[in-house]
């Protein structure tokens, strides 16, 4: 489960874009295509790229349901390892 | 903001999003050139002589750039052969530098020391091995005398050069389709995956698809021989034969247009590596906006992103697994972009269309070939 005092990344040959319905990701690696609907996921996660907690970065988000979609989103992405916490 | 979630890729849900289209392809094939050692009776480009027009190096780096800017995925270097450009590994090398992956498809026979070794450091690069039977007298009927023992040779290198596992690339026919579990000791020996994919009518594929087509019986046993083999790749290549039980891994989608495309060695971007043919060609990438503007504005790609399907599928209980199948396989057929795919498993196809001519391929690549097969021989040019 994801912690949002801690700091997530892109696991490693993962890459991910925007798309008009939100993100998708592609792992290099497990060949793995993940799509992530709904706005605001590739902010967060520049945000924790660029250092900051996941805490922190969820003030991007607004309104409880959509703050807890979120975090239904990054755990569904750290369980299929498109996420990794960040060392 | 509408609440986030992540979905399982091959739920409905993510179908209907793929098939409206994305902002770049997953991933797209660049035929780099037609030249070509081998003369493979079934080679989907026809390829054999090298093209004039063909991209030059300056012209094939930018081309990578442009992919990677629109965060294309990865990239499925075939040709031709691609080994056979003096230089290909200034363009692997470069993708690699930029976070671009490259999966090439060779036939092995300029795999040689240097090479292995030039390439083992390559993050991103997959290797494909075409080989289409599990010996000598199986492949070489179609891929020509002394071509399986340069693959083996190619992989021999490869497996002593310890480069990261590569795959062999197989196309089912009648001929070897009851021959997989032999190329699936194969690929095992070499510590390879192994991918099979579908033939399809286009380049001399038109020409021999008769022959080597895989029967009804055929594609049952490899429907099933499938499912017992989920570590085997197929390139999402038989979404047609999903109707006979669960659906096969992968998209399960017609992505022509819509998450992929092809690029060949002139430019020219078509629908899919599978359809090299004017109905289908969206541009060309010296066009004003290049690749981009194809991609996203071509109207050949539009229209084929709000198509609904084949009209004579709507109503068949199996649409969402099958989704018609293959188009190429249709329109080279004949049959129709609206007809059920030929090799419908509800017996449901409905041959070639009266009123149509059937659609020729593009043969202007070809070096000059005897094809033999059971019932005739054909040469081409
Ligand atoms: S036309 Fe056939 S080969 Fe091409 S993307 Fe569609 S299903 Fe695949
Ligand atoms: S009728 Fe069309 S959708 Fe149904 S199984 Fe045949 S090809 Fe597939």
């Amino acid at each position: 489960m994801i912690e949002t005092t801690l700091r997530y990344r892109l696991a490693d040959g993962v890459s991910i874009r925007k798309e008009p319905f939100g993100a998708i990701s592609y792992n290099q690696l497990t060949r793995q295509l993940v799509l992530i609907t709904g706005q605001g996921v590739l902010s967060v996660i520049e945000a924790m790229n660029a250092g900051e907690c996941l805490a922190s970065a969820m003030r991007l988000v607004e309104g409880d349901e959509v703050r807890s979609g979120m975090i239904d989103a990054l755990n569904g992405l750290l369980s299929r390892g498109v996420l990794r916490e960040a060392s | 903001m509408k609440p986030a979630n992540a979905i399982p890729r091959i739920s409905r849900a993510a179908k209907e999003i793929l098939k409206g289209g994305l902002s770049a392809p997953i991933c797209l094939t660049w035929e780099i050139t037609y030249a070509c050692n081998l003369s493979c009776i079934h080679c989907l480009s026809a390829s054999g002589l090298k093209d004039p027009r063909e991209l030059n190096t300056t012209q094939a780096l930018a081309l990578v750039d442009t992919f990677r800017e629109m965060g294309v995925f990865y990239i499925n270097i075939g040709g031709g052969e691609p080994t056979t450009r003096k230089d290909f590994l200034e363009i692997l090398r470069h993708s690699d530098s930029i976070g671009i992956g490259v999966k090439f498809s060779t036939n092995g026979a300029f795999i040689d020391r240097d090479f292995a070794s030039a390439i083992k450091g390559f993050r991103y690069t997959d290797i494909q091995i075409s080989i289409d039977g599990p010996d000598q007298k199986s492949n070489d009927l179609v891929r020509g005398v002394g071509s399986y023992e340069k693959a083996l040779r190619a992989m021999d290198t490869l497996k002593s050069y310890g480069n990261r596992s590569f795959k062999i690339s197989v196309v089912a026919t009648k001929s070897n389709v009851r021959e997989l579990d032999d190329l699936y000791r194969l690929a095992k020996f070499y510590d390879a995956e192994l991918r099979v994919t579908r033939l399809r009518p286009s380049g001399r594929g038109s020409l021999v698809f008769g022959d080597l087509n895989p029967s009804a019986e055929d594609n049952a046993s490899l429907y099933h021989w499938l499912r017992l083999h989920p570590d085997v790749l197929t390139g999402d290549s038989f979404f047609h034969l999903s109707p006979l039980g669960s659906p096969l891994a992968g998209l399960n989608i017609c992505g022509a247009g819509r998450v992929v495309c092809l690029v060949d060695p002139i430019g020219d971007v078509y629908a899919c590596p599978f359809t090299i043919h004017e109905t289908f060609r969206a541009g060309n990438i010296s066009d004003p906006g290049g690749f981009r503007e194809i991609w996203s504005n071509s109207e050949l790609f539009r229209s084929m992103r709000s198509s609904n399907g084949p009209t004579s599928c709507q109503s068949c209980e199996a649409y969402q697994t099958c989704q018609g199948g293959c188009m190429s396989t249709k329109f080279f057929t004949g049959a129709g972009l609206d007809a059920p795919d030929p090799d419908c498993v509800l017996g449901r196809a409905q041959g070639p269309s009266l009123v149509e001519q059937v659609p020729r391929a593009d043969l202007s690549h070809s070096k000059r070939v005897f094809i033999t097969t059971r019932s005739e021989q054909t040469a081409t040019n």
